[in-house]
Order: structure tokens, then sequence, then C-alpha cells
């Protein structure tokens, strides 16, 4: 019986598989267009990467934790959270607020809005798909009549926009957050059981695991993450733009499953899902150095996570028999 | 043995007698329709004038026929989320190619409607995809086209279709009324009179009873998913175009939402096998009623979403409590 | 008087074997002939091979080797429909219906259109033709618009049945039909089926409720181990010697010796009453003592031990762990009381299938490897589960092999010894050794005993005699939602404690 470090065990071969295919992605990708492996390119995908991989560990915790019953957790809000806690910090900043203050303002805003849909889902019963997406339209609704346009403090800024040791900061937040999230799978109870809730939902109970408060917490940490991705995102932007902060549900949700994170199924690492939000940028960056319109890049977008999903199925299904 | 007699009532005693409860949901949506359009009408006299019940009847046509299609896969235990986008698409094509001709158009969006909802389908069944993912990845490839044709609203609809949806006979839309009651119509004669409508119901309340009985339910999950894509395109979608007598990208989007709402109002069960045609329209009416409302109150179109998602809310928080008292 | 049939010879079979991996679920089994309007009863204990036999008849598995006839013919299916087709119908326990559809509908579903001929359906004309069909085969009314949900149990296996008459079934199987019925309306659907036997339909009836088959049935076919051990009339058998020709032990099993349990209480519960499935159920239980619970399914036996983990609602009057009151509204106040629960059903209830064995075992006492900050020691958590893994033998490739991969045997030690890690006070074992393989049994049997002499408590519920008497100290017997005795469990008593058991409910004959 060997003994299993926990980067060992981080590494279920689905995640082989999905560093497999990213590999293979990524050398296609090279000589299809070779200016997008250079330092400058890779500095560019690493800007918006980091604030896609916050959200998309997000993502990755509700997928994984917030089920109920049969119906499989997924939050569909966060796009349009983004929009809007960029907009409230916008108005915040506007009125002179310090900047410290709006920071902890916004996170306390994506608190609620989690806490909203997780009393919903894990309380409520309700369906997590009818949840968010009613939390989304309320969003969305929030914001088109808001309206504040000023550009970020030095503070906000510098989360979005700057640089440390020439890396950008949302991704030195990206990596560490995942590397917080990798150590609380792994070697944290809470991790183990919102594993094994995400496993096996009655098993879990039986073994005296508060399997609602687990739903409940997968969304507040979902609305947390991105929250600070949100800010991260007004240092970098400034001015939101709906339909990019729209792109992050789809992209986060598509990180996530490319990263072989299941529907519910207990199966899910963060590393996978670092290796999916690197697929997705690259294919962005691809698309868009092609020339690519977005319309044509969101339907290819969507042709690939179909058929790579339905590739880990058919794979599973394979092994399985 | 001194038996019971020959009649069984065999009725179990607790359980209220689940008909009456069926047939008074239509009763209770409408009641609600009405009353809510005596207070528009209080509110606003305009609101029984012939322009506002035209437009009225314009707002419920696409809306009704969202709802339909949406109900159609819901009915077998499946779902469909790119009801929307196939809606801005429709509008998009449409725009160009109706006033050109005609009937091309018009062919054109049936053999689009049919591809999607086949596509679906395969994707659901074929691929076993969740239905989920499968129509949630459909709606951006769906948005993407309809972008890739129209950037921006445009285009046109022919006179000949206007003047159908315009007709009215003192203040009276008569086609517009005739066409919701022959959609609600074979939808209820569908549910009620054909086996097919029986076959549906049965999927998606047990499937695998179904399967027992020799029902093939991966087959009528498929049709399921052509007729609502089908639906989709030719009659919410073309409907849609001739509202706002555009094209638009994005316009379809908020459909999807209401399609989820006004089946949710309209006693539909969303994990499958239980519809009402009646309800259904009730409910598309007072999704209706409130929207225009909102509009003769001059509120803007971005607040009326807050409030509409808020009443999503609430109507679900509720609709999930009563469900608890029932079974409790 | 036994009657003489004059019915064809419907279905018998020769030679059927079938296992499941090392499991030998069916040795050898010539199910005697069957006639059109016989009632045959089917006896066996449970894991005797009654269900997989019915499963090879209905098409749903097929056998390794041996052949069926039907007619005096010999077929093969190769699906359930495969049997469907030539007539071979079951019936379970629960609804096999659409319960929000109706009556009529659902006698119909799928052949609608061939019943009325055309596209447009007459409900009238429907729902006319199913009362038609019920008072036919049954000779009573049932009201054909009603829906499903809406009638009790015993009309809802009368559309059942009619259902599956009006395909053209030949031969009904009730597969333990009768759970979730009360004594009245089991009078009923015996009636009943006895009145189809004149239809010259041909029945096989399973029930675990001996009064029952001895009651409804011609003739009786006895399982036992996977083998059929013999098939009589009704007449020539009485119920103890059918008690004494369906328990016999499985070849191979080997017990501990039993150790002397404590005088001291450890747990103790008084007036436990469980909806009307259980009755102010009150016992003792003492220090290193195993307790077994018996008795026949549906009676009550099930709700006990998961009323007192907290899984169901229950109204107690007192609950005493160690001599301190405990409450256990669910089971996470059971788990903190220093309670383990071993579900029946090992996959749904118990394995965290797409998780690693490692976490799979360390299951219940996370927090013991962890500090206050809720980090876990890594290598305590590897090296206990290492040494769990030697001593109770659970075979895996690997410690982070995923649950799914170990066989059931496996699976079952690794839950014995997930409980065992968090060293609770008191032990509730659902059938510990169900679906097992002999080997495992017998290393489990060895791990409850030594469980008990560290000082802990064991309570059990059991089918099997065998186990009870040779593991056990005492055993609950309970009937109706009671406890009706309290015995010592040794294996002169084994009598006494069937007879117990099995003399259950009251049957009146008409």
């Amino acid at each position: 019986m060997r003994n299993l470090g926990s980067l060992k065990q981080t590494f279920t071969s689905k995640t082989s598989l999905v560093y497999m295919v990213l590999a293979i992605a990524v050398t296609v990708f090279y000589f299809l267009n070779p200016r997008s492996i250079t330092y400058l390119g890779m500095t560019l995908i690493l800007q918006t990467t980091g604030i896609l991989g916050i959200v998309a560990i997000g993502q990755t915790i509700v997928l994984i934790g917030g089920s109920q019953g049969k119906a499989i957790g997924v939050d569909i809000s966060v796009g349009s959270l983004i929009f809007v806690t960029t907009v409230i910090a916008c108005g915040l900043t506007l009125y002179d607020v310090p900047q410290t203050v709006v920071i902890i303002l916004c996170c306390l805003w994506a608190l609620m809005i989690g806490s909203m849909n997780g009393l919903l889902v894990a309380k409520g019963k309700l369906h997590p798909i009818i949840v968010t997406f009613a939390m989304f339209m309320v969003l969305r609704g929030l914001s088109y009549t808001l309206r504040y346009v000023t550009p970020a403090g030095d503070v906000i800024r510098f989360m979005g926009a700057g640089r440390v040791f020439g890396i950008p900061v949302p991704f030195l937040f990206f990596l560490s957050l995942m590397f917080l999230f990798v150590f609380i799978f792994n070697r944290v109870v809470f991790g183990r059981r919102l594993f094994a809730k995400s496993s096996n939902p009655l098993a879990a109970r039986l073994v005296g695991v508060k399997t609602e408060k687990y739903t409940f917490l997968s969304y507040v940490i979902c609305s947390l993450l991105t929250g600070i991705a949100a800010l991260c995102y007004y240092g970098y932007v400034g001015q939101p733009t709906l339909e990019y902060t729209d792109m992050y549900t789809f992209e986060s949700m598509a990180a996530a499953i490319l990263g072989g994170t299941g529907f519910g199924t207990g199966e899910g690492t963060v590393l996978g899902t670092l290796a999916g939000v690197f697929f997705i940028r690259f294919l962005f960056n691809l698309l868009h150095a092609y020339g690519f319109g977005d319309p044509l890049r969101k339907i290819v977008q969507g042709a690939i996570v179909i058929t790579v999903v339905v590739g880990y199925s058919l794979i599973a299904e394979r092994r399985r028999a | 043995m001194r038996f019971f007699g020959r009649c069984m009532k065999a009725l179990k005693s607790r359980i209220p007698d689940m008909r009456h409860i069926r047939k008074n949901r239509a009763m209770t949506t409408w009641s609600i329709v009405f009353f809510l359009f005596f207070v528009e009408w209080i509110i606003f006299p305009e609101s029984l004038g012939a322009a506002n019940l035209q437009t009225i009847f314009i707002i419920a046509i696409p809306l009704f026929f969202a709802t339909l299609a949406q109900t159609m896969v819901m009915i077998v235990g499946s779902i469909d989320l790119s009801i929307g986008a196939l809606m801005s698409l429709t509008t998009c094509i449409a725009s160009y190619l109706l006033v050109e001709n005609l009937a091309l158009g018009i062919a054109t969006l049936i053999v689009l409607g049919a591809v999607v909802g086949l596509a679906n389908g395969f994707l659901v069944i074929n691929l076993k995809v969740n239905p989920f993912i499968a129509t949630f990845g459909m709606m951006f490839a769906l948005e993407g086209a309809a972008l890739t044709i129209r950037n921006y609203p445009g285009g046109a609809v022919p006179e000949s279709l206007l003047g159908i949806v315009k007709f009215q006979i003192y203040s009276i839309s008569i086609y517009e009324i005739l066409i919701l009651i022959l959609g609600a119509g074979f939808f209820w004669f569908f549910l009620n009179k054909t086996s097919s409508g029986i076959h549906f119901l049965a999927t998606g309340a047990s499937r695998s009873v179904a399967k027992n009985c020799g029902i093939n339910v991966d087959l009528v999950t498929r049709k399921a998913h052509l007729i609502c894509g089908l639906i989709t395109a030719l009659f919410a979608g073309l409907f849609l175009t001739i509202r706002f007598q555009a094209g638009s990208p994005l316009v379809g989007e908020p459909y999807l939402l209401f399609s989820f709402a006004a089946s949710a109002l309209g006693a539909t069960r969303v994990s499958g096998g239980d519809a009402d045609a009646g309800s259904l329209l009730g409910a598309v009416f007072i999704l209706t009623l409130i929207e225009n409302a909102m509009n003769l109150a001059l509120i803007d179109t971005k607040s009326q979403w807050i409030i509409e998602g808020f009443l999503l809310l609430v109507i679900l928080a509720a609709v999930g409590s009563s469900k608890k008292r029932r079974s409790g | 008087m036994s009657k003489k049939y004059l019915g064809n010879e419907l279905i018998r079979t020769e030679g059927i074997e079938k296992s499941f991996g090392p499991t030998k679920a069916l040795k050898d089994i010539s199910f005697k002939a069957l006639h059109e309007g016989e009632i045959r009863g089917l006896v066996g204990e449970n894991g005797a091979g009654k269900t997989v036999f019915i499963s090879i008849l209905a098409g749903i598995l097929r056998p390794d080797k041996g052949s069926i006839y039907w007619h005096g013919k010999r077929v093969t299916f190769n699906s359930p429909s495969d049997a469907m087709q030539l007539g071979i119908s079951v019936v379970h326990q629960g609804t096999d219906l659409v319960p929000e559809m109706s009556v009529a509908n659902n006698i119909f579903l799928g052949r609608e259109k061939k019943t009325i001929g055309r596209i447009v359906l007459d409900d009238k004309k429907l729902q006319d033709e199913a009362g038609r069909l019920i008072d036919e085969f049954f000779g009573i009314v049932i009201d054909p618009s009603l829906l499903v949900e809406e009638l009790d149990v015993v009309a809802q296996k009368v559309i059942q049945v009619t259902r599956a008459l009006s395909r053209g079934t030949k031969l009904l199987i009730f597969d333990e039909a009768t759970a979730q019925m009360t004594e009245k309306e089991k009078h009923r659907l015996f009636y009943l089926i006895r009145k189809l036997s004149n239809s010259r339909v041909g029945t096989i009836f399973i029930s675990h409720i001996l009064e029952e088959v001895l009651n409804v049935a011609d003739t009786i076919t006895i399982f036992r181990n996977g083998e059929e051990i013999t098939t009589s009339d009704k007449d020539e058998i009485t119920l103890p010697k059918l008690i004494k020709m369906m328990t016999g032990s499985e070849k191979g099993l080997s017990f501990p010796l039993k150790t002397t349990p404590s005088n001291d209480i450890l747990f103790s519960v008084y007036g436990l009453t469980v909806g009307n499935r259980l009755k102010e159920v009150s016992f003792d239980l003492r220090y290193k003592e195993i307790v077994g619970i018996m008795g026949l399914r549906g009676q009550g036996k099930e709700d006990l031990l998961r009323a007192i983990f907290g899984i169901i609602p229950k109204k107690i009057e007192k609950m005493l762990l160690k001599g301190k009151t405990v409450t256990t509204d669910s089971p996470f106040e059971a788990v903190k009381n220093k309670i383990a629960f071993l579900s029946d059903k090992r996959d749904e209830e118990g394995m965290f299938l797409t998780r690693p064995a490692i976490e799979n075992l360390n299951a219940l006492h996370w927090e013991v490897l962890s500090n206050r900050a809720g980090i876990i020691n890594h290598e305590q958590e590897v090296s206990q589960a290492e040494r769990a893994v030697r001593k109770y033998d659970v075979r895996t490739s690997s410690l982070g092999s995923l649950g799914s991969s170990l066989s059931g045997g496996n699976k079952q030690k690794l839950l014995v010894a997930r409980l065992a890690l968090a060293e609770p006070d008191l032990f509730l074992l659902c059938n510990p050794t169900y679906g097992v393989d002999v080997g495992a049994k017998n290393q489990i049997y060895h791990y409850i005993a030594e469980l008990a002499t560290l000082g802990k408590g064991v309570l059990m519920t059991s089918d099997d005699i065998n186990e009870v008497v040779n593991l056990c100290h005492r055993v609950i017997i309970i009937r109706n939602g009671m406890i009706t005795n309290i015995l010592p469990a040794t294996v002169e008593n084994s009598h006494e404690i069937l007879r117990e058991v099995y003399e259950s409910v009251e049957i009146k004959n008409p």
C-alpha cells in the first residue's frame, strides 16, 4: 500500500486526460499561430485568465457541492454578478468611498447574493437552474438601471492591471486561490465532506455530514469569488461591458466541465479547472487572432465544449464496460 | 367471506380528489387574469382601447408559443435553454427573407426549427448529454449565428403578415385571438385526445413504467425536442418578428425565462408528466398583462426585468411551498 | 382437497444455474411444471434465490446454464420484452403504474390505438373497456376515471394485474406483492387471485409470510441456498415442516466463540414509536453484548435501527446511552453521540463510489485526524487507513482506488472498518452480511465479535437464524411493530425463535 502524496491524490485519471488534451491543444495552437506562445502573448492571456480562473473555481465548487436532490448545482448568475458588482464599485468610488471600504462592501454584496442563491436551493429546495437564472434576470435588470462610470482607484487598479515580477496580479490571485482550494479539497475536513456529499448525499448524511449546509456554502463561496473577480475586472477594464461579462458565465462553466468536473458526481479538481481555463483562453485568443468575430467565436466554443463533454462521457462509458 | 359488495370504491381517504384540484387550476389562473385586467383598466382606462388590445395580443402570442415549446419538452422530462436564442435567430433570418419571398421565408423557418429540434434531441438522447448542457451550448451557438446575420436590429416584415395581425373588428383582434385559441386548442387536443400525448405524459411522469409498457421513451423525447424547435421557430419567432417588425439578435433572450415563468405559473410540472392547456394560456396572459401595465406606466424595459425577476422568485417560493404543503 | 389440473403445462425449467462473480445464486434449479390455473407458492429465506429465478423467468437476467420450457417447448429470452411477448408478467411490490394518470389510461398505456382503433382517443370508450375488463377478471367495479394515486394499495394491484392480463398474460408472478398492505387488504387480494385461477392463468406467488402462501397457493416450491428443495401440494405440508425445510445452514460458515457480556446496561430504549410501524418498543443492551433483531419484512424490524439513528422521525419516551439521556433527531446528532450505523444498502447508503478507498475508510472520524482548524494530518490518515485495510482484510489495489472498484464483500468489510475506526459506543448494523460471500461473512462475524469484546454494544438485524444463534447473545423478535419476545440466542432455541418469527400474522380463512 503506497503512501500517497497530496498532489498524487489530485491527479485522478480524468485530470491527467485533461492535461493531455491541453498539451495537444497548445501544440496545435502554436503551429497555427506561433505568436500566441511568446512572452507578450502569454502575459496577455494570463491577464484575463486570472479573472476567469477565479470565477471558474467558484463554478467548480457549485458544480461539486451545489446539487440539491436530483438537480445538479450550477450558477448562471455569475456573469451578471460581475457586471453589477463592478457598477457598484464604480458608484462607491464616485462618492469618494475609500478603496478598502469599497472592496469590503463589494465582497459583502457578493456574499449576500450568494446567500440568497444558497438559501433558495438548499432550504427552499428549488432547482438551481431556475434560482440562479432568476437571480441573473434580477441582476441584469439592475445592470440596466444603475449607471455609474468612473475609473477605479489605485488599489483596485492594481488588483486588476498591476503586475508582480511581470505576472498579472489577477493571475496571482487565481494561483493562490487555486492552491488554497487544492489544499482545502485534499487536506481539510471541509473539502472531504463537500466531496462526500457530492459523491453520495445519502451516505454523507448517514456519516453525519450536514448536507444542506454544504449546498448553501457552495453558492456563497462561488458568489464571493465572483465578487473578487469583479473587482479585478473593474481594475483592469474600468468600464464593464455586458457582453463580455456574460461570457464569464459560459466560460466558467465550460472551464470547469472541460477540467473534468462532473455534474454533481463527486469528481472535480481545481487543477483540472486550471487546465480548462487555459484551454478556453487559448481558444479565444486563437480565434481572435484569426479574425473570428464574437458571434462565430461563440458558436465554435459551444461546439467544442459539447464535443469534449461528449468525448469524456464516451470514454467513461467505455472504461466502465 | 362477506365482501364489500361488488362495487369497490377503493379510495384512499386522506388524499383529496385530485381531479378537482386539477380542474380548478385553469379557473384560478383565469380569475387572476380577469382580476389583473380589471385592475389595469381602472388605473389605465386606455387599456381597453383598440390599440392597447392589439398590443396585448401581439405581446401574448410569441410568449404563448415560447411557453408552449418549453412545456412540450418539460412534459417528457427534458428542458430547452436555447428557445430564446432560436427566437432571436428566427427574427434575424425572417426579417430578411419574408419581404423577399414569403413562401421561401416560411419554409426556411420550418427547416431551421426542425434542424435545431433534431439536433437537441440527438445530443440529449443519442449522445446522452445532459439536456441542460446540450441546450445551453446550443443557445450560445444560435446566439452567435444570430449575431453573424444581424449585428444590430433591422429588416422588415411584409405588409400581408402585419395586416393579419392588425386586423380588428370593433376593436377585437380577430385573427390574433383565433391564433391563440387554436394554439391552446391544439395543445389541449394533443394532451387529452391523442395517444401520443398520453405517451408524452407517461414518459415524463414515470419513464421506467412507460418503457415497461412498450413506449419508446427515447423516440418520444426526440419528438418532443423536434416539436419544440418547430414551434419556437415557426410560431414564436415569426410572431416576435411581426411584433417588432424587425430582426434583432438579442430580442429573444428574455423569452427563455418568461417561458419558465409562464410554465411554473401555468401549473406545468418542471420535472415532467403534467401540463394544462387552459392554465398555460392563462399564465401567459398574466405575464402579458403585467408587462402591458408596466409599459403603460412608462417603466423602462430594463427596470421591468428587475420586477419580473423578483416576481418570478416570489412565485417560485410560493409554488414550492404549496407543493410541500400538498405532499406533507 | 387438492385441485386436479386439467390445464396444460405452462412453464418449467431444468438445470438453471446463475452466478454473480464468486457467488452462485442458483445451483441447478429444475422448477416443477406449473399448469394453467395453478397457484404456485414460492418460499425461501432471503438470498435463497427466489428473486434471481424470477428475473430469469421474466427475461431480465440470462441463466448461465439450463433451459426454460414454455408449453413444453424450449425458449430463450434475450430481453424482458421477449418474456412479455410470450405472456409472462411480474407484479412487484410498489406501484408499476403512473400515479398521475387515470386507471383506464394506465391499463391501456402504450396500446391505446390497438384498443380503440382510432387516432382520436375516446375517453369514454377507453374507460368503458377498462371497467369491463376489471369486471371480467375480478368481478368487481372500480371507477376507471379515477387517478391511480387516488386508489388504495389493493386497487392498484388490481389495476396492475388487469393491465398484465389484458396484454395476454398467461403467467403472473407476484413478487412480495403484499408488502405495505394491511391484513384486510391482503385478504381481498388473495380472494381476487383465487378468482384468477379460474381464467386459466398460471400464478407464482412469492411471499416471506408463510401463512399467506399456505393460504393462497395450491402447491408450494421451497428454495434454499440456491437449490429447489421440494415442491409439494398444499395439504402435504404444515407450517413447521415448511420452516424446517427453508432454513438450513450455508456450508462453510464458521463463527467465533461467544464471550460473556457484562451485566451493566450500555444502551436502553423506552417507548419508541414510529408512526404505525413500531409501537412502544423498549429494550436494553448491555456492554459487550450482541443483540440480534429478527422479524419478517414489513413488520417493523427495518425501521427500528433507522429510528434509533435518527433517519426516520420517531416518538420516544427515553433513550439512554452510557447512563446519559441522548436525543437523535438526525444522523448528525447520532454520530455526535457516538452511535454508528451500517445500512443494508451499501452502494446507495454506504459507499462513496467515486471517492478513493482512503476517504471511504476515514469518513466517520475526520475530526480525530485533524486539528482545530480542520486541517487533516496526512500521515495519520494514511497510516490509520493502512492499518484498517490490513486488519479488516479489505482487498483493494491501493488506498487511492475508487470505491466502485471494490467487490461487494470488500465494500462491506470496508464499511465495517469505517465504523470501527470511529470508535463509537453503539453499533447499529442492518443485515451486515447481506449479499456477501462465505469467506467475507466469516471475517465479518469475527470483527463483530471483537467489537463486542472491546466493550461496545452491537444491535444487528438479520434474516439468517444461523447467524443469530451463533453470533448473538440475545435476539429480539418484532411482529406487527411490537417486540413479541426477547430470547437467548442459542442453537437449542432456534426452533422457538423461528416459530416466533414466522407464526406472525393471523390469516382468517374465508
